[in-house]
């Protein structure tokens, strides 16, 4: 395999790692705990390479894992029962956490390879350098591996507990009827979001690793409400979004963990743009839409009232319309030819008439 | 001279970021907005590069305008996206957050292998790095933080109104918009401010911690923000303190460390002492 190649690879599967634990964390409305956790894993990864005495892999994995769950019991710690709102907790919990990592860091391990920049932006660029060795022989690219095993450990995960999860997540006050711990449910997600959290970090770095968590089912969420559309639909863009941001930045030489959190924004505001219910095209429209129902419905409640009688063939005109409404005279032709597509009115020389339909609808109103 | 500039530049620089920092928290943790603080440094990270590329200057004014500049349209974006679509906070900040600061890291890396392009000092947005600020730059410091200070403690009346209760002050018809407007942009003005001396990542404790560790030990909000600024500043102090004496000790992490002990601290002091009270005098 050439190089490219395997960043793709890499890129693809951590995206589609991060975007199967990403949705119930963002379903739960836990977002911004993904931010918190990778930024705290640097204090858990110095602690475990002191220990192992080198950059074990596994060990660094257990260590940063443990940093993760400290944090979010930090969290919880802060914000229950002192009235202190859950952002705050993690405002102050992740970059304490971060900044004790790199003091540790500048203070004792200045000998050892921890690049706090390469924290925060990964380095998939060199995935395929580090290779996995075995007695001598060459498994291929650590990085490989990893994203590897988390696809599977994070299917299985929501294989194994996602009736449970789907419980917790929707209908929180009656799991404990139905025999299911939020508690425990809670800290299993949070276990496998800084697994996830830990092998994206390695790869894309903190940052990133947010935006792949999140992104993609924030964009998936825009679109659909149905949870297996929202998987799929958070796998492809989470995927897709890797493969596009690697080859552009492959096109342009830059860094690669960059572009791709890049073109999640903007896979996110083109969402926005043409989403069915909550996109701002589709809710501007419909303003519009009402706006302009409002309208005609005026004009035949107007007419409706001067009906039968002696002003009727002054007061039921299109010129009265602009005189009395004060409406500029576009926007009342505008409104009588739309009564008249509705049917509700129709033309008698210059007045204004009410058909059956146009006065149940006025009167419906009055 | 009595002191060495640098280290006046120094200990300046992390008095003013922590008091002024401390002041605006309090306002951000009131209206519970902690995390809007990180999402916001965050998005300063393009606007400081694209400041730079554009002007090719490395002035402190400019690369804050900058970083203004794309904070605030990360600003109305987020809201805008609250507003018209069913996301939660949460989601819309992690995908503003990581986005733009993704742009950021992107941009960077272009200008990093364009070889008439000298990088030094922009890269020190990401950690901060206070042992470099010159007298420039703490000038603009001092004058933007007086600004702050002054606009809140003029309009102290109206924010609180907005913090405890933004119903009611909009239903006696106060201009709520406009005032929130003024309180985010001002919230802005001392992230940017401080990004060059705590960094992106530590900005938000910067903001979050002092109001968390003055807010149990006062009832009234006045209380609550000159507390705010004397833990931010006394925290500042003590990491510059610390960063200058100790060799390889970065001052930003040094001082979100000190401010990370004052909220424990706080918050156990505090329970200690209500424990100890009689219990039809606890709160």
């Amino acid at each position: 395999m050439t190089g490219p190649t395997i960043v793709a690879l890499v890129a693809g599967l951590t995206a589609a790692g991060c975007a199967l634990a990403g949705v119930y964390l963002v379903l739960g409305r836990r977002a911004m705990m993904a931010d918190a956790i990778s930024h705290s894993l640097l204090p858990g990864l110095v602690a475990a390479y002191l220990l192992a005495q080198g950059p074990n892999i596994l060990a660094g994995t257990l260590g940063a894992v443990a940093a993760g769950l400290a944090t979010v019991a930090g969290v919880e710690w802060l914000s229950r029962g002192r009235r202190l709102h859950a952002d705050s907790a993690i405002g102050v919990v992740f970059p304490f956490m971060f900044a004790v990592g790199v003091l540790w860091v500048s203070l004792s391990f200045s000998n050892l390879h921890i690049d706090t920049d390469a924290v925060l932006f990964g380095e998939i660029a060199f995935a395929p350098i580090e290779r996995l060795t075995w007695e001598g022989r060459d498994f291929g690219p650590v990085a490989l591996w990893q994203s590897g095993t988390l696809v599977i450990i994070n299917a299985l995960f929501l294989l194994t507990l996602g009736k449970e999860l789907k419980i917790v997540t929707f209908d929180e006050t009656s799991a404990d009827l139905q025999g299911v711990s939020p508690v425990r449910v809670k800290w299993a997600l949070v276990t496998v979001v800084c697994l996830t959290t830990v092998v994206a970090f390695s790869a894309v770095g903190a940052v990133l690793a947010v935006g792949l968590l999140v992104a993609p089912v924030a964009v998936a969420q825009l679109l659909t409400r149905r949870l297996p559309v929202l998987f799929v639909m958070s796998l492809v863009v989470g995927v897709g979004a890797s493969l596009a941001g690697h080859l552009l930045a492959l096109a342009y030489d830059v860094s690669i963990s960059g572009t791709i959190a890049a073109v999640m924004g903007g896979l996110f505001l083109a969402a926005w743009t043409v989403a069915p219910e909550q996109g701002w095209v589709a809710q501007w429209a419909s303003r519009k839409r009402q706006a302009a129902k409002l309208k005609v419905q005026t004009l035949v409640v107007h007419v409706a009232e001067h009906r039968g009688t002696q002003s009727q063939s002054v007061e039921n005109t299109l010129e009265h319309l602009v005189d009395e409404l004060g409406w500029a005279r576009p926007e009342a032709e505008k409104a009588v030819r739309r009564a008249r597509d509705y049917g509700w009115i129709r033309l008698d020389g210059p007045t204004l008439e009410l058909t059956d339909q146009g006065l149940s609808v006025a009167r419906s109103i009055l | 001279m009595l002191i060495d500039s640098t280290v006046r530049n120094v200990v300046l620089g992390c008095l003013i970021l922590g008091s002024v920092s401390g002041i605006l928290g309090t306002f951000a943790v009131l209206r519970r907005q902690g995390l809007v603080g990180d999402t916001l440094a965050h998005a300063a990270l393009p606007g400081v590069v694209i400041a730079f590329m554009l002007s090719g200057s490395k002035a402190p004014l400019i690369l804050i305008l900058g970083a203004s500049v794309s904070g605030w349209i990360a600003m109305s974006l987020l809201s805008s996206a609250l507003r018209t679509t069913r996301l939660d906070p949460g989601t819309v900040m992690a995908v503003v957050l990581s986005s733009t600061f993704g742009l950021g890291v992107a941009l960077l890396s272009w200008l990093q292998k364009s070889p008439t392009a000298s990088l030094a000092g922009l890269d020190k947005y990401l950690l901060g790095q206070a042992a470099s600020l010159v007298s420039d730059q703490v000038a603009v410091m001092g004058i933007l933080g007086a600004v702050c200070v002054i606009l809140v403690a003029l309009l102290f009346k109206e924010f609180k109104l907005l913090s405890f209760d933004p119903v009611f002050a909009k239903s006696t018809g106060w201009p709520v918009a406009i005032l929130e407007s003024v309180l985010t942009g001002l919230l802005l003005v001392s992230i940017v401010v401080g990004l060059n001396t705590v960094g992106v990542v530590l900005m938000s404790a910067m903001l979050v911690a002092p109001a968390v560790a003055a807010r149990p030990w006062s009832r009234s909000l006045t209380g609550m923000t000159l507390g705010a600024a004397v833990v931010g500043s006394t925290c500042g102090l003590l990491g510059a303190g610390v960063s200058l004496t100790v060799p390889k000790v970065p001052t930003g992490p040094a001082i979100v460390v000190f401010l990370g002990v004052a909220v424990v601290a706080s918050l156990v002091l505090r329970h200690e002492r209500r424990a100890r009270l009689p219990a039809w005098r606890r709160p």
